[in-house]
């Protein structure tokens, strides 16, 4: 398929870069609306002068009435359809993918994070255990939003999160619409693959931080499930972090030793759950440890 | 798996000590492995050439009160550590 840029625009192509630990991305887009989702998707990502350095080159194109959403990594195409969600959740995918791959400096840890009180507390798991579920519930509960995706763990135990709109699959967001008043509800993604809202909209109170790690809980959804929440030793906790920890092989002894290390200076917990009721009152209780 | 083999160790697992715990692991394939202080001496001993009743042996004069256990247990610990390639059997 070729890539077609607007035939009537072809020198207005807006380019956006940003940077996130240490790799710059130039999102290129074809069209005012390619540029709001742009900055919708990466809004707390920063931003650097297009021209001052060398970046990763994407491109994303908005055409055509119905519209078709088609997203390029030079000459491949990652993603072509009407699906906002689709493009949204693999650009994003993208950006990860190229920030994680070089980095062996930190732990890439395929998380969601939050903040709440004096403790940073990280939720590992993979897709599908309901972090980014559990991430806006927290959220609407008064915890302060890091990310619902991904953490780069320096070796001070630092979390460095990567904060994005809040994704959900297949009708996950559906519990909290009842959160978001009209205007919100109009201002986020949503189609039948998944949607995106933006955390603000679920806890306004948010500015980029970087606190160091207290508390680890390894979250899964089970649906009438009990909530059961059982202490994990630090050696049981690193065993699972390692299942979520994305960039192993670019680090010394894959990062064990350093991650234990981090690890024995934080509590870590393994929760079950099935429902929210009764929730807080449980985390509430270990959080004061 | 019999009495008379004897248990080798694969020299590219790596150990990090926890308070009683144990955890291996293997940079070259990317596998880590949890034991706790039972699995550990278990691990141990496969360092000392032994055979599989001898280590039996060793561990019934050690834990007397669960003689009848140790067999069970022994086996089980060292079939698990076979499955995760920590160790693997030889011929007696």
């Amino acid at each position: 398929m070729l890539k077609v840029w607007s035939v009537s625009s072809m020198d207005n192509i807006y380019s956006i870069t940003k940077s996130f630990e240490g790799t710059s991305f130039r999102i290129n887009c074809n069209s005012g609306s390619a540029v709001e989702l742009v900055n919708f998707l990466l809004q707390d990502i920063p931003s650097l002068a297009s021209s001052a350095v060398r970046a990763k080159e994407l491109d994303l194109l908005v055409v055509g009435k119905a519209p078709y959403l088609s997203l390029w990594d030079g000459d491949k195409k990652l993603y072509h359809g009407r699906s906002w969600y689709k493009a949204s959740y693999t650009l994003i995918n993208l950006i990860l993918f190229y920030s994680i791959a070089p980095n062996k400096n930190h732990h890439a840890i395929h998380a969601g994070a939050v903040f709440h009180g004096r403790n940073a507390i990280l939720l590992p798991g993979s897709s599908g255990a309901g972090k980014s579920t559990l991430t806006a519930w927290l959220l609407t509960k008064g915890y302060r939003y890091l990310t619902d995706e991904l953490v780069m763990l320096s070796k001070e135990g630092k979390i460095r999160p990567f904060p994005r709109p809040i994704s959900f699959k297949n009708g996950g967001v559906e519990p909290f619409l009842t959160y978001l008043d009209k205007h919100k509800v109009e201002n986020i993604i949503r189609d039948d693959a998944g949607a995106m809202v933006p955390h603000r909209f679920l806890n306004s109170d948010y500015e980029y931080i970087t606190p160091e790690l207290t508390k680890v809980i390894y979250p899964q959804f089970q649906a009438g499930a009990k909530t059961v929440v059982e202490e994990l030793s630090p050696a049981r906790s690193c065993l699972r972090l390692l299942t979520c920890h994305v960039n192993g092989r670019n680090l010394d002894d894959l990062g064990i030793k350093n991650l234990s290390t981090i690890l024995r200076t934080c509590k870590s917990y393994s929760l079950t759950y099935g429902k929210f009721e009764g929730l807080e009152q449980v985390l509430y209780d270990h959080m004061q440890n | 798996m019999q009495d008379s083999q004897k248990i080798k160790i694969n020299p590219d697992f790596q150990l990090e000590e926890f308070d009683g715990e144990i955890l291996l692991y293997s940079v070259s394939d990317t596998t880590a492995v949890y034991l706790n202080e039972t699995a550990h001496l278990i691990w141990l001993l496969c360092h000392e050439n032994l055979t599989v009743e001898e280590m039996v042996q060793f561990l019934q004069e050690k834990y007397p009160e669960q003689k009848d256990e140790v067999r069970e247990d022994l086996l089980i610990s060292l079939q698990a550590l076979v499955a995760q390639g920590v160790v693997s059997l030889q011929h007696g």
